[in-house]
């Protein structure tokens, strides 16, 4: 090799060194890093608490404001960053945003954060303005008809070889019988579901972490109320249920399904009680 | 609308001194030339530019050579000074194909933040008072130096910023504007009769095309914006001349 060649060699590996310092150092200029999930379950009603870690990575302090976002509302409370906020250089706020479930279809993207337009202006400006990463911003997933959705029940449950206690023992209930037939003559049910093929549960369902809501992989009381639609993967007949949470307190990312005559849930000791100690019941 | 206005009435003027002298005075010809020339330039400015109040952001110009094409006509009058000495006086109208500017933004005037692309275009169009001396001493070829002082139209537009991240959005735009600003050229080089009416000629000229500035950007609250104070160019100049 000459030494024009090692001399060229030198300077293309310096350049390229040079090139990508360049490309790493870059950076946004305020980071915002996501402390609770960014994942809405839709359809539901109510809100979902979304909050973001905001950094100031500049050597200078400014004022920031978040752009007005559809659908949200900024918690400006004690701890969270106000409006506008003030952030030295290298501190942070939380930014935390209640995301309205009933206007869904108007949400779009993520927060913007932008310095705001001047000492006597705090209204949001157009410079420094920056959003969450792609991965970040808030996404709202569907449930959708095409089922299955989740995995298979498992647990403490306290099931019965002859089937007394499977969902079908909810048709057990007259009231239940005559709800699922209202239900679809109504046109309540979306069309796959009918009296034939879904029967109607109440139970907790821990799946705050899914759903978006902060401290509620357990189920909470803010899940009081909703209602799931669930299918039993391969099962018939009967393959779905509408289930309503009414309560808190099962296992992280379960269903906790209140069978009429049938399970006891977390406390298996009743089962006795019910269906003796025979090879039939486990 | 204004520029061609003004550049409507001088050429007419010129031309109607021209047919003026030329029926009147036989010692003052007229002289019309056409010159197409290859042209460059280095126009990026690395600057800092206060977008508001507190908030810097540093322009970095991507310091490249950009090519593009200048075209002029000159009407003049022709006078023999001396038995050697050949002299042009007139005006000159002259415009440019479109100059493309770019280079990165740092937001907060820190390099730690090369988050954005700029990019912009400039166009030049000048009326300028021209002067050319001819020295008829060779019999192949005429060596001659002009210049010229005038007014000079630098408009600056189509200025978009780009995104290099997801998270950066890009920022609003300057606004297209055009600068008048005083303008001139000095050039040298060798012309050769083809006949008693025709020649052609090449030489160099250099021009300074005066300050250029985009027009602040309507979100800001300041009026701050990308400038160049001088914008210097080359050009090979290519002509033809039609002597009456």
């Amino acid at each position: 090799m000459t030494l024009k060649n090692i001399l060229k060699t030198l300077v293309m590996i310096t350049g390229v060194y040079l090139l990508s310092i360049a490309y790493v150092k870059a950076q946004p200029p305020i980071s915002m890093m996501p402390t609770t999930s960014t994942t809405i379950q839709n359809p539901n009603s109510g809100t979902t608490l979304i909050e973001y870690l905001i950094t100031n990575q500049m050597k200078n302090s400014h004022t920031f404001a978040m752009v007005t976002m559809a659908a949200a509302t900024q918690n400006i409370s004690t701890g969270k960053c106000a409006n506008p906020f003030v952030l030295q250089p290298q501190s942070s706020c939380l930014l935390s945003l209640e995301i309205n479930r009933n206007q869904l279809s108007v949400l779009e993207g993520g927060p913007k954060v932008c310095v705001t337009k001047g000492p006597n202006d705090n209204s949001p400006g157009s410079y420094l303005c920056t959003q969450p990463s792609q991965t970040n911003i808030p996404t709202v997933t569907t449930l959708s008809p095409n089922f299955p959705y989740g995995s298979p029940p498992t647990g403490n449950v306290c099931v019965s070889t002859d089937y007394y206690a499977t969902p079908e023992t909810m048709l057990g209930s007259w009231a239940m019988i005559q709800a699922t037939t209202m239900d679809t003559q109504g046109s309540v049910l979306p069309s796959f579901l009918s009296d034939t093929n879904t029967v109607y549960a109440v139970g907790t369902a821990a799946l705050g972490d899914q759903l978006g809501i902060a401290s509620c992989s357990g189920g909470c009381n803010q899940l009081n109320g909703y209602c799931f639609a669930l299918k039993f993967n391969g099962k018939t007949p009967y393959p779905y249920m509408i289930f309503q949470s009414v309560n808190i307190g099962a296992n992280p990312d379960t269903f906790d399904i209140y069978m009429a005559g049938g399970g006891s849930g977390a406390f298996p000791a009743p089962c006795q009680t019910f269906w003796g100690t025979g090879g039939a019941v486990n | 609308m204004k520029v061609n206005k003004v550049v409507t009435i001088s050429l007419g003027i010129t031309l109607s001194s021209l047919v003026f002298a030329g029926e009147n005075d036989n010692l003052w010809r007229p002289v019309g030339t056409l010159s197409l020339s290859p042209a460059w330039c280095s126009p990026g400015e690395t600057q800092t530019v206060y977008v508001q109040p507190n908030l810097p952001e540093t322009f970095t110009a991507n310091s490249t050579t950009e090519d593009f094409v200048n075209s002029e006509l000159f009407l003049s009058l022709q006078h023999r000074l001396t038995p050697p000495l050949l002299a042009q006086l007139g005006l000159a109208v002259a415009t440019t194909t479109t100059i493309p500017l770019n280079g990165d933004i740092w937001q907060d005037a820190d390099p730690d933040f090369n988050n954005l692309f700029y990019d912009y275009k400039i166009r030049h169009t000048h009326l300028a008072a021209k002067g050319k001396l001819l020295a008829d001493v060779y019999q192949l070829v005429q060596p001659y130096i002009s210049g010229s002082l005038g007014v000079g139209f630098n408009y600056a537009y189509h200025y978009k910023s780009t995104s290099k991240r997801f998270e950066v959005l890009p920022e609003p735009p300057f606004t297209s504007h055009t600068t008048t600003a005083l303008t001139y050229t000095l050039g040298a080089g060798l012309q050769r009769a083809l006949n008693t009416h025709w020649s052609v000629g090449v030489g160099y000229e250099f021009t300074d095309w005066g300050k250029t500035s985009l027009g602040a950007a309507p979100a800001q609250l300041s009026n701050a914006s990308l400038n160049l104070n001088h914008i210097y160019t080359n050009q090979l100049q290519l002509s033809i001349s039609f002597v009456a």
